[in-house]
């Protein structure tokens, strides 16, 4: 026997946003959490984890919704002209609409994964209802070390690992070329040399997971703004890196452009040596699945136990904001 | 779009209804069948696609769950062919009722084609019309292909991937059998997977079937001229870049149009 039910609900403007309500089985709470799309993949998550989330919170006394934005998923476009975050915030904010008004709920959680991340830390700056944010995957603010670093590390594996050789589509298409003989392979490396010529223009610095050249929406000292703002406000933040751009991290690595700033006093910063971008085992599952539930526990109840204190609203949420203080004075 | 929780209180099923819109009802009603694990994943756009054009048509649709997948009560090592073969049988009660239609095709792509084509026989009433999708036919090879790609998937999401991995891929045959893209699989369907072959899968009589399949795929055309002993079974040739184990990048179509098109008239025209 569950001790979560599972609810599909419709809401927002003509109820054209879908997504699946986990709730706990016993009691009401005044506390609920978001979670969201990563991409474009709809409501149940990569690898099913918003499912998995979802009812481990639930499990743990915290009504989870999970649903698809619009365009995603069973959520119909909007009809409105918005910018894609500037309409997932609208989205979003339905969606505490709607459990605020048909339960009551006044604070919430919200977690997202890689975009998912983005739209959460795009949320908690836009609505004082967010008391707790966790993004996984989210911006990276890199130095120049840090990605030199990453390339020395991938070129010293390069001639024992073939899987980091076969991860540069270089390598393929030489080994393509000289191994079998394919002309279209040796086409593209005749081109990649070509390039190397210096009259060329030097390729664009590559800092985001998976190595594309897009930069982040603002620089870091806004960014570091931002984050501060929120936890200014008392919101629990909380980012967590994955090891899918980098092996190691060492003194705040994926934000090394915030090195030394009093951010990292205010919120939870950690790098997970051992689960990747979208915790593609079971493994990696359990200890995301772990570290969301605890962070969201001491979020919504401030206290990681696993029994929920009697009586919720301001004291929990008071002892939520001193559990916080604590737990950054122990990361710091 | 009515999103829906049916099936037996020990064992609910989520659903999605997609009533005929127009006054251009069609008597008939369409179950479309999921792929398990990544596939179903990969293909959710398609399918809703798919089933917001039908119902435009004005043909019924009943998307739906197995037990322990998507949007379904139970987790991930809770599915099993056998247990997928009831719930279909379940969502075709369900279609039915719902949809007051006098005839029902179903579709399904890889192994929701298979579990499909396995669960015909025991439907009542009897699936006019059976629409296959890549169905897979050689479950060993199936798992042997889902290991091989989660390894590479891991490999791609890991900035210096495990060297070992390749090695017990390649000497373990045991190792990465019991989970694929981050989905469990139990050893119970493991086995049931492993055991498919293209013989050990038969049409029964009274259904037409269609099986669309890849050009090059000899394997699902001999398949399918066997099945025309005595029955209506037709192959049908499409290419398209829809990679089932991919992630939705820009590098394949999430929805490619001549996949669409072609499952659309294959199951309406």
């Amino acid at each position: 026997m569950n001790d979560y039910t599972e609810t599909p609900v419709l809401f927002g403007p003509d109820e054209g946003l879908f997504g699946m309500l986990s709730q706990p089985q016993a009691g009401r709470s005044d506390v609920a959490c978001l979670v969201l799309n990563t991409g474009v993949n709809y409501r149940i998550g990569p690898h099913r984890i918003n499912v998995k989330t979802a009812r481990r919170l639930a499990s743990a006394g915290i009504p989870t919704l999970r649903f698809d934005l619009s365009g995603i998923g069973d959520s119909v476009a909007a009809q409105s002209r918005n910018a894609f975050r500037a309409q997932a915030v609208e989205d979003m904010k339905s969606a505490m609409d709607f459990l605020g008004a048909r339960y009551g709920v006044r604070r919430f959680l919200v977690f997202g994964i890689c975009s998912g991340a983005e739209n959460a830390v795009a949320l908690a700056l836009a609505d004082a209802r967010i008391t707790g944010m966790l993004a996984f995957d989210g911006e990276m603010y890199l130095t120049r070390g840090v990605r030199l670093e990453r390339k020395l590390r991938r070129m010293a594996a390069f001639p024992f690992n073939a899987a980091v050789r076969d991860s540069y589509f270089w390598w393929r298409d030489l080994t393509d070329w000289l191994g079998a003989g394919n002309a279209a392979a040796r086409e593209r490396t005749m081109a990649r040399l070509g390039a190397l010529l210096p009259s060329r223009t030097p390729p664009v610095e590559q800092g985001s997971i998976f190595g594309s050249a897009e930069a982040p929406v603002v620089d870091a000292a806004e960014y570091e703004r931002r984050l501060l703002s929120l936890a200014d406000r008392g919101v629990d933040v909380s980012l967590m890196y994955s090891v899918t751009y980098n092996a190691t991290d060492r003194n705040h690595g994926m934000l090394a452009q915030l090195r030394g700033s009093r951010l990292f006093e205010r919120v939870k910063y950690r790098f997970w040596p051992d689960i990747d971008h979208t915790a593609t085992t079971l493994a990696m599952q359990g200890k995301l699945l772990d570290a969301v539930e605890e962070w969201a526990r001491i979020a919504a109840f401030g206290t990681s136990a696993k029994q929920q204190p009697p009586g919720g609203g301001r004291s929990a949420h008071a002892a939520s904001r001193r559990a916080r203080a604590e737990e950054a004075s122990v990361n710091a | 779009m009515t999103p829906l929780m049916f099936g037996p209180p020990s064992r609910r099923l989520f659903g999605l209804f997609h009533a005929a819109e127009g006054a251009r009802a069609s008597d008939t009603a369409v179950l479309l069948c999921p792929p398990m694990g990544h596939e179903a994943l990969r293909s959710h756009r398609f399918y809703r696609l798919l089933a917001l054009r039908l119902s435009r048509r004005g043909v019924p649709v009943l998307r739906f769950d197995p037990y322990g997948t998507g949007d379904s009560p139970g987790d991930d090592e809770d599915g099993d062919m056998a247990g997928w073969r009831r719930d279909i049988g379940e969502a075709h009660r369900e279609l039915l009722a719902r949809s007051g239609a006098a005839r029902i095709v179903w579709f399904g792509a890889r192994v929701g084609a298979t579990l499909a084509l396995q669960a015909t026989a025991s439907a009542s009433p009897r699936v006019a019309r059976l629409v296959l999708w890549e169905p897979v036919l050689e479950g060993s090879a199936y798992l042997q292909d889902l290991r091989k790609k989660h390894v590479a998937e891991l490999e791609l999401s890991h900035s210096i991937p495990d060297a070992g991995w390749r090695r017990s891929l390649r000497d373990d045959p045991d190792a990465f059998g019991h989970e694929a893209f981050g989905f469990g699989i139990s050893e119970l369907l493991r086995q049931q997977l492993a055991a498919l072959t293209p013989d050990s899968l038969q049409l029964g009589s009274g259904t037409e079937l269609v099986v669309i399949a890849k050009p090059d795929d000899a394997t699902t055309r001999g398949w399918v001229t066997a099945q025309t002993q005595g029955r209506s079974a037709r192959h049908v040739a499409l290419a398209h870049s829809l990679i089932w184990t991919s992630n939705p990048h820009p590098n394949n179509e999430m929805v490619p149009a001549e996949a669409l098109q072609r499952v659309m008239a294959e199951i309406h025209e």
